[in-house]
């Protein structure tokens, strides 16, 4: 894969947001949804997709069908939770709203909705998720008998093991997170749910609504007592100690794969996934620039035929992030 | 009236004189790839266990390439050495390899990683209203404004879609039957479980371990900068460490690279006829054992 041909795939949360997104070097965008009928049923818990709320998610299906008809053919939908049989029909109807208004392509997880998209024929391409935890060549045949075309891979993979997935599976399409987001749990294995806390000093607000007697802004959550993703939280250990937990998705460095991104296109991925649906429009804009501007370097000088060694992005990272990156910010300096 | 199988789970550096004899043995690791045994070991405990008329049950974990090859190794050993061998896979791939791959001779489940249930231990609390209300609060924003934070019991929807899990869905539990997976594997959730009924299909509930998550490997959890050698034999696996966070309704327990909690009662959901299997890891039992050991009035459930 030349390094000129990578791909830059955005976060989106509303549709204002594509034009500059796009503008700013992203190549496609991805987006998911979390509609009132749904919200209704089971609450804003990250359980249509990974991301929990209305700030990640469109809070209507109207925005979803105005990405779809902006940015239609290069917009991934999420839909990569795994479901349970009574909402299938629901998150079916979704994915065909969306094939209906434009958009190309869904990013899935639950190996039944894969089993019914391909039963019906639908036209959507199938990103698997992250969320699939597709970690050898076996599982990426498993879900290309599927139908999925394209395989975003966990983070927890180390560069020789994404180029040994690769070469087994040369007709797949492979991306990789390159920017913002990570947990030390595997996110497609892990149970811990995302909520919403709902701490002072937020700049938010959550989906308010007006209180029948006093007409007061209320929020109404099913669980009071959620403190926080149980990555970031502060574990106290039998032996006395503190589990220290550091925040991933730490704005100020966030994570980052920009000097890996030669070795990940000699190994075969095409596609660099920037995290953070939820984070503000000006920081998106940021990670995609920069993610382009890494591509652009490198774009010149290597191909596949070449080869490259690693190259060192620190100086951008500092510049552009405000703050210099160690190794542990690297998604590909650590593992496995 | 018959009852379900009750069976153990040991690792596979479990002494020898610990090791339960019993219609079945449960052995292996099903979070971490460093703990699969090397097939001489595991041929060893399958002959043991083919002499005293117990079959085997091998769990595996989520595997990388180099994982995957070593653990048809494994079981390309154990297939003409073990009885009535079943291998738990908690990778999808595995799962389709070893359905296709044996004629019979190997029978694959799917494992408790694969089968997507709610099983963060919070969900149970949103089941209590007066604990929930009792939080009820305001909320200040940055701009100065507020709003009153008010809790929402939980619509039968949500009831059903945390105490279902996501395999069990009909037109994949079909496709799986079609492929020769006739067992899915899933956890005692606290807040009940309900299955829905497929036909043909059986289920192994684990039992009061609750998997709730996993990291590539130690050191991600203990917030070691340097990866954990894992050596896969004497040090492996640790002692199970207690994790300890007010917002949780009790302790999560970090064995190896993985996280669980625990829960022993039974509710409703758990006495369906589709549950003919509970399986208790030892090393709960080891780390806690009158907390988690169930009594044996617990285990009298009907089987199938």
């Amino acid at each position: 894969m030349p390094v000129a041909a990578l791909k830059v795939v955005a976060p989106v949360s509303r549709p204002e947001e594509v034009a500059l997104l796009i503008e700013a070097g992203a190549d496609e965008i991805y987006c998911g949804v979390l509609p009132s009928q749904w919200r209704s049923k089971y609450g804003d818990w990250d359980s249509l997709n990974r991301r929990q709320g209305i700030v990640a998610n469109l809070p209507t299906v109207e925005g979803l069908q105005a990405i779809a008809s902006i940015a239609g053919s290069v917009a991934a939908l999420a839909l990569n939770q795994r479901y349970t049989e009574e909402q299938i029909p629901q998150v079916l109807e979704i994915a065909e709203l969306w094939a209906g208004a434009g958009g190309r392509s869904v990013l899935v997880s639950d190996p039944g909705i894969l089993l019914l998209l391909k039963k019906r024929h639908s036209g959507l391409l199938r990103h698997l998720s992250l969320l699939a935890t597709c970690l050898n060549s076996a599982t990426v045949q498993f879900f290309q008998g599927l139908g999925v075309s394209r395989v975003v891979l966990p983070r927890s993979l180390s560069l020789p093991e994404i180029r040994e997935v690769s070469l087994n599976c040369p007709d797949i399409e492979f991306e990789v997170m390159a920017l913002n987001e990570d947990c030390k749990f595997i996110d497609g294995l892990c149970a811990f749910y995302h909520g919403t806390s709902f701490p002072d000093g937020v700049s938010t607000t959550f989906g308010y609504e007006r209180a029948p007697d006093d007409g007061l802004p209320r929020s109404y959550t099913h669980d009071l007592t959620y403190a926080g993703h149980a990555c970031e939280l502060p574990f106290r250990t039998g032996r006395g100690g503190l589990l220290r937990q550091r925040h991933r998705d730490d704005l100020g460095r966030p994570r980052c794969a920009a000097c890996a991104l030669g070795e990940l296109a000699l190994a075969g991925v095409g596609f660099l996934k920037v995290g953070g649906r939820g984070l503000p429009l000006a920081l998106k804009l940021r990670a995609v620039r920069f993610l382009r501007e890494v591509v652009s370097a490198l774009s010149p000088c290597v191909s596949a035929v070449m080869g490259i060694d690693r190259t060192d992005f620190s100086g951008l990272y500092a510049r552009v992030f405000g703050s210099p990156c160690d190794s542990s910010d690297c998604y590909y300096s650590r593992k496995p | 009236m018959s009852y379900a199988e009750r069976l153990r789970w040991c690792q596979w550096n479990a002494r020898p004189d610990v090791l339960p004899s019993r219609s079945r043995l449960y052995v292996g690791n099903e979070s971490c790839e460093a703990l699969l045994p090397r097939p001489d070991v595991a041929c060893e405990l399958a002959r043991r266990m083919r002499e005293m008329g117990t079959s085997l049950t091998l769990m595996t974990p989520f595997l990388t390439e180099v994982g995957f090859r070593r653990t048809l190794d494994v079981v390309d050993r154990l297939v003409g050495v073990a009885v009535g061998l079943e291998v738990v896979c908690n990778d999808w791939g595995l799962c389709a390899v070893l359905a296709g791959r044996y004629e019979g001779r190997c029978t694959p489940v799917v494992g408790r990683l694969l089968v997507g249930q709610r099983s963060d231990p919070r969900w149970a609390q949103v089941f209590d209203a007066s604990a929930q209300q009792a939080q009820e609060r305001q909320v200040r924003h940055s701009d100065g404004t507020t709003a009153r934070l008010a809790y929402r019991p939980p619509t039968s929807s949500l009831a059903r879609d945390l105490r279902r899990c996501s395999l069990d869905q009909s037109d994949l539990l079909g496709f799986l039957k079609h492929l020769g997976v006739h067992r899915f594997e899933i956890s005692n959730l606290p807040q009940g479980i309900q299955l829905s009924g497929y036909t043909g299909f059986h289920v192994t509930l684990h039992t009061p371990g609750i998997f709730v998550s996993t990291a590539r490997n130690c050191s991600a959890l203990v917030g070691s900068r340097e990866p954990i050698p894992c050596c896969g034999e004497s040090i492996c696996p640790p002692p199970i460490t207690t994790w300890y966070h007010a917002s949780f309704p009790g302790p999560l327990y970090r064995f190896c690279n993985a996280v669980y909690a625990l829960n022993s009662s039974l509710h409703e959901g758990c006495m369906s006829p589709q549950i003919d299997r509970i399986v208790t890891c030892a090393a709960f039992n080891d780390a806690a054992p009158g907390e988690i050991e169930p009594t044996a009035s617990d285990h009298r459930l009907p089987q199938l």
